[in-house]
């Protein structure tokens, strides 16, 4: 479904992806893992084209979106919903009014629908009594919740999720993982999760591609990843000091 | 020397580019203003945001020019024994110079400002890469309603400020001072021409313009976490501020 060939990308002197290539299969949940600073919400703002990268392709569907802009790539981009690291709420609107945002700008429903489906929506992600509530008077779990229900509610058929829990208690990462696996269940989207929280994200991932210096090193199921030979990959997963890797 | 040159036309480089950016920015803006689906409501709120809720700064900043020249222009008038004349000095000050350009450097610092640091902190907490990835053009739903809402609202802010900095004006020349009624406005019916107003006008709409150009493009532009939103406010209403005086002169020239 998405083809990433080849992809590298500088800002200024600094080289960010050197030569990327990744598969993504329909239906499937994709986590990217690294450390901080490899690249990981750098790749996935080139998947959805908000960066365009120096050279290399991205098919969504054997459509290259690097060669493309304007509504032909609006056109591409309605099939995608993304869940921002910060969670991007408009922060001057009520939760419902941002999760009933794109449905507003971007369909002819009537208000009356448009109303059923957000309330739908925010049942589903367990906020059914907050829609009047603003951004600023929510915890950070719910401020998540919110931009899953906004990201799921014009139902795309692919969602990126950059770092979606970032900055949780431990029992809220799971909350949020067990979302993400109930709502890809119940909606079939595909997802591609970009992510630190190791091993937890190893219980809902497909398949996971591990992302070091610019490059994605390793690409299997959890259980492939998790019995790497591969040094690095061993650190990484322990979150050891001894290693390939000097921490700082 | 080599490295003062270089720096030079680093810096010259630079400035070309972001000049250019404006520019692009502006005429973007623009041609999205005319391409439906027209957002009256954004609009509406944009022009009730610069406009109503300035009103109360713009009436009281009226009100004191207004008062201030007539005290000042009173006192001038009076050595030359042409007192008769205050009036009409009030309304040309204010509707051709004065109405205008404060007019302007108020909204500056009250609308533009928000509208640069509004903008800016959509720009760092990725709402603007949301509408983009909504398949909505930020520039379409964040600045053409913006610039419009800055060309519609400042004429009329201006007329405000002329209207009431006249009353201003007669409150201390009449009142105060004894200038006669029927003089104050007598004179200045037979002075005060069309062309002056439209000089208010077209000059109000010019300064409109920049305000919600500037503002927006530092706002779109901002880099650098909070204190990227920080000096991308400083720097729009220091700009807008400066523009405002420059392009006033030149329009003063040429109108």
């Amino acid at each position: 479904m998405i083809r990433v060939i080849d992809v590298h990308q500088s800002f200024g002197s600094q080289q960010v992806l050197r030569g990327i290539n990744l598969r993504v299969q329909k239906g499937e949940i994709l986590a990217i893992i690294g450390r901080s600073g490899s690249g990981k919400t750098v790749l996935l703002r080139h998947i959805i084209g908000l960066v365009r990268p120096n050279r290399g392709q991205i098919l969504i569907e054997e459509t290259d979106i690097t060669q493309l802009s304007g509504r032909r790539l609006d056109r591409v981009r309605e099939r995608f919903g993304m869940l921002f690291q910060g969670g991007a709420l408009f922060d001057s609107m009520t939760v419902f009014d941002n999760v009933a945002f794109p449905l507003r700008e971007k369909t002819d429903l009537p208000p009356s629908e448009i109303a059923a489906q957000v309330q739908k929506m925010l049942e589903n992600v367990g906020l059914g009594e907050m829609g009047y509530k603003f951004p600023a008077e929510l915890s950070g779990g719910m401020k998540k919740r919110t931009a899953l229900a906004r990201a799921l509610v014009t139902n795309p058929s692919i969602i990126l999720f950059d770092e979606p829990t970032t900055g949780l208690d431990p029992i809220l990462v799971h909350a949020i993982h067990q979302l993400i696996q109930e709502t890809h269940d119940t909606f079939g989207y595909t997802a591609v999760i970009v992510s630190h929280e190791i091993p937890e994200v190893f219980d809902i991932a497909t398949r996971v591609a591990v992302i070091h210096e610019g490059r994605i090193i390793a690409e299997g199921t959890p259980e492939m990843i998790l019995k790497s030979p591969d040094p690095f990959i061993q650190q990484f997963i322990s979150g050891s000091l001894e290693g390939p890797v000097r921490p700082l | 020397m080599l490295g003062l040159v270089e720096n030079l036309g680093r810096t010259v480089i630079s400035w070309i580019a972001g000049m250019g950016r404006m520019l692009i920015l502006l005429v973007t803006a623009l041609l999205w203003a005319f391409v439906p689906p027209f957002r009256l409501r954004r609009l509406t709120r944009q022009i009730h945001f610069m406009g109503w809720r300035s009103m109360l700064v713009v009436v009281l900043t009226g009100a004191f020019t207004g008062m201030v020249l007539g005290l000042q222009g009173y006192y001038t008038l009076s050595k030359f024994g042409a007192t008769a004349l205050l009036g009409p000095a009030v309304a040309l000050s204010l509707i051709r110079e004065i109405g205008p350009v404060l007019c302007a450097l108020v909204v500056t610092g009250r609308a533009g400002s928000a509208m640069a640091a509004e903008i800016g902190i959509m720009r760092i907490t990725d709402q603007i890469d949301v509408l983009s990835v909504m398949a909505l053009n930020p520039v379409k739903y964040l600045i053409s309603p913006n610039i419009l809402a800055g060309v519609i609202t400042l004429p009329l802010l201006s007329a405000i400020v002329d209207v009431v900095g006249i009353y201003g004006g007669y409150l201390v020349g009449v009142q105060l001072l004894g200038v006669g009624q029927g003089v104050y406005f007598g004179e200045m019916q037979g002075v005060l021409g069309i062309r002056d107003i439209s000089i208010g006008f077209w000059k109000s709409v010019s300064f409109g313009l920049i305000i919600s150009w500037v503002c927006c493009y530092k706002g779109f532009y901002t880099q650098f976490g909070a204190e990227g939103v920080s000096r991308a406010t400083t720097e729009a209403v220091v700009m807008s501020s400066v523009w405002i005086l420059i392009c006033d002169y030149f329009l003063t020239s040429v109108l």
